[in-house]
């Protein structure tokens, strides 16, 4: 259109091959998306969450922005009617299908535990074969709405490949694993399956840095940059030094986390109060147990960021693009602080709307005659859920956006190409981008970004 | 501001590099605001070219201290203009308005206010109007679609626990059943079934039928505490909630689902539960209204309702309402406050009454777990007594 496109890549740092240096940086200036996740928590809450696939894309937006090649940002071009008509279609394909044969279930097979379990598991089994599928085709769509001098990425595989993988890399040792349980089950006694299935399927735990190179080679070995491929020459071997000491992290906190919860259920005589009686668990005996889920889950992520860290970089490093290839500086100490206070900002979040709902109703408290007759009851029910609920909603949005900025830069600043990329030789992606993304990952909640 | 993009200004407009799209290539240009658009000029006499203001899009919305613009036109699809600056951002902000923050979020959001408060006002309408429609659909549903519903209400609660079915002690409750039963207005008997189960509790399930513990007839002191429990539970019936219940869950659910998709989706169920207690509260409110109406029509002493409200207040450990200052948190409530219920039973005026059953009757229904039966499995309902 404009004539010929000469290759004129002055001021960069071009070197002998022809090919230029690129410096990733993340240059947010100031802005920390506290302000903008604010105002689109008061928006959600407005449009009772219909806003929310903008609200999305604005944050998306603000981050590609942020994140530049040579100074020169991305450009995130998705919007959020694509957002919303991808999650729309699902929700009626796959979500309200799932929900009305879980009611028809329900009522044909009623009083058939047998039945009802069998289908609680058919509908495990097919959202957990959807999830790789989910996420392939949620990375897709992103790479798609991605640019850089407005050369989109892409992602050329196909969703269902990667959603197999993605299922039977799990599937396949938990079976075994059940297998196993199950023949002790009939040849010794229930006691030593329990203990099998619980060793087990913590052994089984070995496959997940196979299974994670195994499916970053698929995803890295389908990812476009304009016409450009990125290629991915990582093996699975040097990840389990690390993972060794992961595992055993993991696997004595599991334990321990079972051993409390099994301490807390014997020793309080909970297990004659709940089981026998089927009195419900008081709210004390719950908050202990959901303090003891969370604290073992939140030990676990401590203790396995030194290799999530080491895999990042693993990842990273036998990522290559043209003559350069990725090198990530992400590091376990980092890591787990980004864990540790992303948790803190989610629970200063709800102090903060806790106090501002406290606010609230003592000057509600303060009004006279706060109604309390039957016949004007749902009213101020829904006003008082809606004065307690309402701060807690906006500020805790604020803080995830807030945590979402801090994820993003973390891993953008630690990331780094060296080598070189012509980028003359890019050319446009000739791949048909997605009409529409993500409905799935929405629909099962699958990341944040 | 990385090195390899050089800030400096052109004799006039401003420096940028333009991409055609075609290639990962960029080459300088040099831009200026003018009233029919961007104009840019491409350094090697390329020729130059406007991009009208309304055919931009910018990668983020302008804001007030942008340092730099990313910019694209419908005009060339795929090209990008990238102008590094200030004061390029803080001119464009004037000519084309349309691309800050401000703007592009009303536009987004103000079609979803719209459908909010019409959605808002439809359902304050509803509310206006005294229209339920959760309850034209309870009220719709067949007999034998409720019926089964309680049935796997009740298989699902008491998996396990027997069922007391010593004869005396049936017939007793039968009679109670039948005298409160005929006054509650559904033309239908209500199927109350006991279970040995040692725990203090009562519920009704869709289809009119109820179930009571053991462990509460043992609690309970009189025959007229057992009706009023029934009268109460039955008014839960008549009222149709256990039907209302399961299909506004499953309502609130997808809808909650449909409005909260990929966000907050823990924080979205927080409030559903809200929103169900509220419902829980006003839906106990009105079985209190009914356990009285019940009770007076049958001719039973509402007394012993309110020393069955008091027991439980006993066991709760709550003797006193609220204080005042607590009233914000009544909303984690399930049931209206206890003093109020009893309150509520004292204000009734008198009326004759007669026992709720006659003193060998009494007796029986105090053991009729004393004979209990295995619960019927789902594929062969055969029942088998055991004596205990």
């Amino acid at each position: 259109m404009h004539g010929n496109q000469r290759g004129d890549d002055r001021g960069l740092n071009v070197a002998s091959d022809g090919g230029a240096r690129l410096a990733l940086t993340f240059e947010h200036r100031g802005d920390r998306l506290i302000g903008l996740g604010f105002v689109n928590g008061v928006l959600n809450l407005l449009t009772l969450g219909l806003y929310a696939s903008w609200a999305k894309t604005e944050v998306r937006r603000k981050l590609w922005s942020f994140t530049r090649i040579n100074g020169e940002p991305l450009a995130y071009t998705g919007t959020g009617r694509e957002l919303f008509l991808g999650f729309l279609i699902v929700f009626f394909l796959v979500l309200l299908p799932i929900i009305a044969c879980g009611v028809a279930v329900g009522l044909i097979f009623a009083g058939n535990p047998t039945a009802l379990t069998a289908y609680q598991a058919a509908i495990y089994v097919l959202v957990f074969l959807l999830i790789g599928n989910a996420k392939y085709r949620a990375q897709r769509y992103r790479l798609s709405r991605t640019q850089w001098r407005g050369i989109r990425g892409a992602l050329v595989g196909s969703p269902g490949r990667y959603g197999w993988t993605y299922f039977w890399t799990i599937a396949l040792p938990v079976v075994v694993v059940a297998g196993v349980a199950i023949s002790v089950a009939l040849a010794v006694n229930q006691s030593a399956a329990a203990i099998t299935l619980v060793a087990g399927l913590i052994a089984a735990l070995w496959v997940l840095p196979w299974r994670a190179n195994k499916l970053q080679r698929m995803m890295t070995a389908d990812t476009r940059l304009g016409n450009l491929a990125l290629r991915y020459d990582g093996s699975s071997g040097p990840l389990y030094r690390r993972y060794f000491f992961a595992w055993t992290g993991s696997a004595l906190t599991i334990i321990a986390g079972i051993a409390a919860v099994l301490y807390v259920v014997i020793s309080s005589g909970s297990y004659q109060q709940w089981v026998v009686d089927r009195t419900p668990p008081s709210p004390q005996e719950i908050a202990i147990l959901i303090a003891i889920g969370l604290s073992t889950l939140a030990i676990c992520a401590i203790i396995t960021a030194w290799y999530r860290a080491s895999q990042v970089r693993h990842f990273a490093h036998h990522t290559k693009l043209d003559n350069a290839a990725f090198h990530s500086s992400v590091s376990g100490r980092g890591l787990a602080w980004l864990f540790v206070s992303n948790w803190l900002l989610t629970v200063l979040g709800v102090a903060l709307g806790l106090s501002i709902s406290g606010v609230l109703l003592w000057f509600i408290g303060m009004t006279p005659g706060l109604p309390t007759e039957p016949v004007t009851l749902p009213v101020a029910s829904a006003l008082q859920g809606f004065v307690v609920l309402a701060p807690i909603f906006i500020m805790t949005t604020a803080m995830s956006t807030f945590a979402h900025f801090r994820t993003t830069r973390y891993y953008v600043a630690n990331l780094a190409l060296e080598g070189t990329v012509n980028l003359n030789a890019i050319l446009q992606s000739q791949v048909a981008r997605p009409k529409r993304g993500e409905g799935l990952a929405q629909v099962f909640e699958l990341d944040a970004f | 501001m990385p090195s390899s993009v050089s800030n400096k200004p052109h004799s006039e407009g401003h420096y940028a590099r333009y991409s055609d799209g075609k290639t990962a290539g960029a080459r300088d240009a040099n831009v200026a605001l003018t009233s029919r658009g961007i104009e840019i000029t491409l350094d090697d006499a390329y020729g130059n070219f406007v991009w009208p203001y309304a055919s931009l899009a910018a990668g983020e919305p302008l804001r007030d201290h942008a340092v730099d613009v990313l910019l694209s036109s419908r005009e060339v699809p795929g090209a990008s203009l990238f102008v590094p600056g200030q004061s390029f951002a803080a001119e464009l902000k004037h000519h084309a308005p349309h691309l800050t923050a401000r703007a592009e979020r009303w536009r987004n959001a103000r079609p979803w206010l719209g459908v909010t408060s019409l959605i808002v006002g439809f359902f304050a309408l509803i509310y206006a109007a005294g229209w339920s429609p959760i309850r034209t659909i309870a009220l719709t549903l067949p007999d034998s679609w409720r019926d089964r519903l309680g049935e796997q209400a009740i298989l699902s609660m008491t998996d396990g626990y027997k069922k007391c079915s010593a004869p005396d002690g049936v017939a007793a409750l039968k009679v109670l059943t039948e005298r409160l039963s005929k006054v509650s207005g559904t033309g239908r008997t209500f199927d109350v079934v006991v279970y040995d189960w040692s725990l203090m509790n009562a519920f009704a399930v869709p289809g009119d039928q109820i179930v009571i513990t053991k462990g509460l007839i043992e609690k309970s002191q009189s025959a007229d505490e057992i009706a009023g429990v029934l009268a109460h539970e039955m008014g839960h019936g008549i009222e149709l909630h256990p039907e209302t219940g399961i299909i506004r869950a499953i309502g609130l659910a997808t809808a909650v689902e449909l409005m909260m998709g990929g966000s907050s989706g823990t924080l979205a169920n927080f409030g559903v539960i809200l929103a169900q207690l509220g419902y829980t509260r006003s839906a106990e409110r009105k079985a209190d209204l009914q356990a009285i109406r019940v009770l007076r029509e049958a001719e039973i002493s509402p007394k012993g309702l309110g020393d069955f409200f008091k027991r439980v207040a006993d066991i709760e450990g709550e003797r006193e309402g609220p204080t005042s200052r607590m009233r914000g948190f009544d909303i984690l409530r399930t049931h209206p406050p206890t003093a109020e219920r009893s309150e509520l039973v004292r204000r009734q005026s008198a009326y004759p009454s007669t026992p709720a059953l006659d003193a060998s009757s009494w007796r029986d229904l105090k053991a009729i777990c004393s004979v209990t039966t295995e619960t019927p499995k789902p594929d062969k309902r055969e029942t088998k007594p055991t004596e205990l």
